[in-house]
């Protein structure tokens, strides 16, 4: 099974433990990482993918010391080995216009606002995941536990 | 005596007759409306306003006269020669007069000086004219400014609002998570176990792994079967040294669960109360912005207003490289808590921004008081591009701004309430400002 990561990325420790304790739902599937920096998230998904490993998903907050989330997307964004990467601007203080650049110049996939609601959270991630795992082409069967069953099932109905 | 009509010539011609100088105090009239005037005058030394008298407006200016300007003008073209206007003299001034009634200069004179009558005129309705829009100027600038202070007193009050009402609803947070703390202290302790009461008590501290470190503590537990991805990510950031545990988990495989548990319910307590902490200070702070009638105390720590202007402004901060230095041994002395810590962040917010929006690489601010005999000084210091000489002198002009967007809370009224607050103190503010240096000092006089 091709091991996928999802890269939570928060400055502050409190709001990184908050999220990683609401993602560990997905941890049977899917390995976690928290960093909290954009610097940390870039080395990760580095080595991630150096590893031969996918990194799924990455959920950044937008304020933080040095460079911002959008630094992070719009990186991501321009680099061809994480081009399938998901991705969640999850942030209680992004202007409209970080907002508008993450979406114009980074791509962004969702943007969830802070104080985030688990269950939106998770419906979010499970999309995602489902969209990653289905563009990557890689074996669904064995994440169906995290998949979104609609996007699937559109997706088979599309494709047969 | 032929030649070239100067002012210079029409000076010493009509306007130096010693005997036609009149000397006028500060605030002598030298005109009065609707009385007869024959008399053009010239300044030579000091200034002159002329004021129009209007029953709802009072008087109003509507002309200066400085030296080498004509008084009189309108009066002495005029048919009736009456003057409109009352002429007062603001500083202590000297004028020459010529009259054109009584006075005997020969035709040829005469005829010159009508020569420079349509030079007069032109340039007396040039400074008239220049004067309207100067006056109109000011006007516009003054309701500006009032506009602003109004829009600024509102959001002020706005936010007194807010924070008073999750004043309340942080209290009860706050106090809840006393009682809920208390109670899971209970809980731990009746399960009778050391081990996982210390695990707990870890917990409580906070996580004090960073993520980096947290991921290198991995290595050690991924080399133990039987551990899940998960266990193995939050034992690692658990901060208990990890021979120990694995240790625990050789005699009693299941016990990975039971530690990250204990750890993350006391880690929780932890943050939740940091939360809980901050929030409260945040709203008290913020609640003192609002207050439109500041309370001066005579014993204030001022080390406690930039305390609380970092608390506030922490969202900013974090986003450089911040230092508080704080003299520990600086007096008390009086000021009013509420407009300082409004200084302090304007100060620190405006040297952050100005790092942020040139991109200053590794952006650093430092804020730090200190004291002397006289003064309790306090600077705030960062490396970012400095303030261009051009724009020094205008930095504590209100509506002056270089900033064309960004995160902008409000909450820092910019330099101009700078200035007007560090002046109701009676402390000066000074500047010192290149490249990769800009320094803001505060000097608060001590009570003697």
């Amino acid at each position: 099974m091709d091991k996928l990561y999802i890269i939570c990325v928060d400055d502050q420790r409190e709001v990184l433990n908050a999220l990683t304790e609401d993602l560990e739902v997905f941890e049977n599937h899917v390995k976690i990482e928290e960093c909290e920096s954009v610097k940390e998230a870039w080395e990760v998904m580095e080595e991630v993918d150096n590893e031969g490993d996918y990194v799924a998903l990455l959920i950044t907050d937008q304020v933080m010391p040095n460079n911002t989330g959008v630094d992070l997307l719009k990186k991501l964004s321009a680099d061809i080995r994480f081009g399938a990467t998901k991705t969640i601007l999850l942030t209680g203080q992004a202007t409209h216009k970080d907002t508008i650049e993450a979406i114009n110049s980074a791509h962004l996939n969702h943007y969830i606002e802070k104080p985030w609601k688990k269950d939106d959270l998770h419906a979010t991630i499970k999309t995602l995941i489902t969209q990653f795992v289905l563009d990557k082409g890689l074996e669904y069967q064995s994440y169906m536990d995290i998949l979104d069953q609609s996007v699937l099932l559109n997706n088979l109905r599309k494709t047969t | 005596m032929e030649g070239k009509v100067s002012f210079n010539w029409v000076k010493q011609e009509f306007f130096s007759d010693e005997s036609k100088k009149l000397t006028l105090r500060k605030g002598e009239v030298l005109l009065d409306p609707h009385h007869k005037n024959t008399r053009l005058f010239l300044v030579t030394k000091g200034k002159f306003l002329g004021y129009l008298n209007d029953a709802e407006l009072g008087n109003y200016p509507v002309f200066e006269a400085s030296e080498n300007k004509f008084i009189g003008v309108y009066s002495y073209f005029s048919d009736d020669h009456l003057s409109y206007s009352k002429v007062v003299a603001v500083e202590d001034s000297e004028v020459y007069y010529y009259d054109k009634v009584r006075e005997a200069h020969t035709p040829e004179e005469m005829q010159r000086l009508s020569q420079f009558h349509i030079s007069i005129v032109v340039n007396e309705l040039y400074a008239r004219q220049y004067f309207a829009k100067k006056m109109a100027q000011d006007k516009y600038n003054d309701s500006q400014r009032l506009l602003k202070a109004e829009k600024m007193s509102t959001l002020g009050q706005m936010a007194a609002g807010v924070a008073h009402e999750l004043n309340n609803s942080i209290g009860v947070i706050d106090g809840s998570m006393g009682r809920l703390s208390d109670f899971i202290n209970k809980c731990v302790d009746s399960h009778n176990d050391q081990h996982l009461r210390e695990v707990f008590e870890i917990g409580k501290k906070g996580q004090e792994i960073s993520s980096e470190e947290a991921r290198n503590i991995r290595k050690q537990y991924e080399k133990i079967k039987g551990l899940t991805d998960g266990q193995i990510r939050k034992l690692s950031k658990t901060g208990i040294p990890a021979d120990e545990v694995i240790k625990t988990l050789q005699k009693d495989p299941s016990s990975a669960d039971r530690i990250n548990e204990f750890w993350e319910v006391g880690c929780t307590l932890h943050d939740m109360e940091i939360a809980a902490k901050h929030s409260t200070h945040v709203v008290r702070s913020v609640k003192q912005l609002g207050v439109t009638e500041h309370q001066w105390s005579k014993d204030v720590n001022i080390n406690d207003t930039i305390t609380e202007a970092m608390v506030i402004s922490k969202n900013l901060t974090k986003r450089v490289n911040t230092t508080v230095f704080l003299d520990e041994y600086i007096p008390n002395t009086e000021a009013c808590p509420g407009q300082l810590v409004q200084v302090w962040i304007n100060l620190v917010k405006n040297g952050i921004e100005s790092m942020l929006s040139s991109q200053t690489e590794d952006p650093q601010i430092r804020i730090a008081s200190g004291h002397d005999a006289k003064n309790i000084i306090i600077t705030v210091t960062d490396n970012g591009p400095g303030i261009p000489e051009d724009i020094k002198q205008r930095i504590f002009e209100p509506s002056f701004t270089t900033k064309v967007d960004g995160l902008n809370f409000g909450l820092g009224l910019g330099l101009a309430v700078v200035q007007r607050i560090v002046t109701e103190h009676d402390a000066v503010i000074e500047v010192n400002s290149e490249p990769g240096y800009t320094e803001f000092t505060v000097k608060i006089p001590l009570i003697s």
